[in-house]
């Protein structure tokens, strides 16, 4: 009855920079943030939707992830290797401080299944990889003493073993 | 957190940091603790553990201890949450774990497990040829479960790899679907016991057993079977299964197949030789076991059989034909795999999707062809099997590395499959490729979009 309607509707959405995004209905209620701003809203959303929290190349990013995900799901045929692919290459597609930056755009619009796929994506790089990687990656400052870690270490080395060196 | 940290966009809110913590594996999430003090509580903290992963693999003896510790930890600080339903633990070599197998299987079963895996095969043992493959098990299936009543309402899943068990004791287990049995022996009374008494179990697979005396079952309820790398004694695999939808074999021979399904209910079979170790004739007793499967939908098909198929009474085609309407084949677009490639295509006459998957096979030795023909120029005048002019709408190329072989079966597609509508070439694009020998592929692979085609609404993409 009003399905139709629903899918037509196109939400606008405003960056930080001030870029306007024409969204279809059916994707922006993957943005759950979005979603909930809508039913929120009295009237029709008419005017852009502001995120201030939100960079243009993120944005255009998950859109992207979103655009894609709905065309694989939507296909007669299983598009589970396509979409597969498509992750794949989505992943390898950004450099590590671009990966984090959309975790915080996605967990933002609290987009579920996109942050699940980055989540894993980053356990991924962090695997294996040294302490000293993994401190740069999230930026941590070490706090232990050199014996503190040592001793830590040596209790847990069943835990170490099989490390790829920096 | 320090106001340093939170200026720069390289750090994470903790809450974010948990979610990634989360999905990493036990062990990989363990060594959190090391990179700051603030880890290590958090860690200590997830409440969620997405990945009910235990392994211990290599642990020298004196790390058992800390190993130990860490579980008891980790179950203690779980023990007031619900974990998702499956648990998998894997120690390798299992020697002296029992304790820590006890622990944490007591604990899955208390938290509800519906879905257990307990590993305890060796690496390295994949590698072993299948007849070298015989490892005692040295841990046991904890024998006060057997009784245990959340257990039998709720496991649905079970896989024991190099666990022994007692087949009589799964009768209670009214919930178990899914069963996986691998790198133990199995006598073929075993078999037969499991599957009569677990009368709701919709999936078996066996995977490296032995002793296997015959696979000679006579009704089987079930809807996925797979016999992957076990040691039949008399290569024999008989059964009658109306209910069978997927059916996967791996082995080093064909085996003497009394194969009864139901053509409307099968679905999907995937036939696997490379384990063979030399070209032997046996494309009749292959040629025999493929007709049981005559009338699955999705075949998929490795390099080896290709390789025999033809070598028998019937070279060309497989008389009587095959219904299935995707074939997938797991090649390397080798000479001695043409004559098997052809083989597959003139036999089945409805297909409608090819899907290859390039990749180093096993081209084995002694290899002899089934009739005269040149290798060399094998791709020169090629007929056209009836699935070009009839069925065929697509044709999917993975880890394409265009060697003029590979070219050549493309073109060969091309201009004379009259109703093909896609042909997708995926060239091999790994992390450790060199991007330049990429380009160099796809480059290559342009050179087929100047090729006559055969087929008015072809579209050839190059990825």
């Amino acid at each position: 009855m009003s399905g139709i309607s629903d899918t037509e509707r196109m939400i606008t959405l405003k960056t930080v920079e001030g870029t306007l995004f024409d969204v279809k209905s059916s994707i922006a209620k993957d943005l759950k943030t979005v979603q909930a701003f809508i039913d929120d809203s009295d009237d029709d959303v008419t005017s852009p939707i502001p995120l201030p929290n939100v960079f243009t190349r993120e944005l255009s990013r998950i859109l992207d992830y979103l655009n894609n995900h709905h065309r694989f799901r939507s296909g007669i045929e299983k598009a589970d290797e396509e979409m597969a692919r498509y992750d794949a290459e989505f992943a390898k597609s950004m450099s590590h401080e671009e990966l984090k930056a959309l975790i915080l755009a996605a967990n933002y619009l609290n987009v579920k299944d996109l942050l699940e796929f980055l989540n894993q994506t980053v356990a991924d790089v962090i695997q294996n990889k040294s302490v000293e990687f993994v401190r740069n990656f999230f930026g941590i400052e070490n706090d232990y003493t050199p014996e503190e870690e040592e001793k830590l270490r040596n209790e847990n080395e069943w835990a170490f073993n099989g490390v790829e060196q920096d | 957190m320090a106001k340093k940290e939170t200026d720069k966009i390289s750090s994470l809110p903790e809450e974010l940091l948990l979610n990634i913590v989360s999905s990493l594996p036990f062990k990989e999430a363990a060594k959190t603790c090391i990179l700051s003090k603030k880890w290590l509580k958090m860690w200590q903290s997830t409440n969620t553990v997405n990945n009910n992963q235990l392994e211990c693999n290599n642990v020298e003896v004196p790390q058992r201890k800390a190993f130990k510790n860490f579980i008891k930890i980790w179950i203690t600080l779980h023990k007031n949450h619900h974990l998702h339903d499956k648990f998998t633990l894997r120690v390798s070599p299992p020697s002296n774990c029992c304790d820590i197998v006890g622990a944490y299987v007591d604990f899955a079963v208390e938290d509800g497990v519906k879905d257990l895996e307990l590993d305890f095969a060796e690496a390295q043992w994949e590698d072993e040829h299948p007849e070298e493959n015989i490892h005692d098990a040295s841990v046991e299936f904890p024998r006060h479960l057997y009784e245990n009543k959340k257990l039998h309402q709720k496991l649905e899943s079970l896989k024991l790899h190099s666990c022994s068990f007692e087949t009589k004791n799964f009768a209670k287990f009214v919930a178990l679907k899914d069963v996986t049995l691998a790198w133990i022996p199995l006598k073929l009374e075993s078999i037969r016991t499991l599957l009569s008494t677990c009368e709701w179990m919709e999936s078996l697979s066996l995977k490296n057993c032995w002793d296997i005396e015959s696979f000679d079952v006579k009704k089987l309820k079930l809807k996925k079977l797979v016999i992957d790398r076990c040691i039949i004694g008399t290569d024999y695999i008989g059964f009658e299964a109306p209910n069978l939808k997927v059916f996967k074999y791996c082995g080093t021979v064909p085996p003497v197949s009394e194969v009864k399904v139901e053509a409307g209910t099968i679905e999907e079979a995937d036939l696997d030789l490379s384990p063979m170790d030399e070209f032997f004739e046996c494309g009749n007793e292959l040629q025999n076991f493929l007709q049981d499967f005559f009338a699955v939908n999705v075949l998929t098909v490795c390099s080896v059989i290709l390789q025999v198929i033809p070598s028998g009474d019937e070279p060309v085609r497989l008389p009587g034909g095959l219904r299935v309407r995707h074939l997938k084949m797991k090649i390397q677009m080798h000479p001695q795999e043409f004559c098997g490639f052809l083989w597959f295509l003139n036999s089945c006459r409805r297909l409608t999707k090819v899907t290859i998957d390039l990749h180093h096979c096993n081209i084995l030795s002694e290899y002899e062809a089934p009739y005269d023909v040149d290798l060399k120029n094998f791709w020169k005048r090629l007929p056209v099997p009836t699935c070009f002019r009839r069925s065929l709408r697509e044709v999917e190329m993975n880890g394409f590395i265009a060697t003029s072989d590979q070219l050549y079966a493309c073109s060969y597609f091309i201009s004379a499959a009259s109703i093909l509508r896609k042909l997708s070439i995926n060239v091999l694009n790994n992390k450790n490729d060199d991007p330049h020998t990429v380009e160099m592929r796809r480059i290559l692979a342009s050179q087929l979009l100047h090729i006559p085609k055969a087929s008015r609404n072809l579209a050839i993409i190059i990825r």
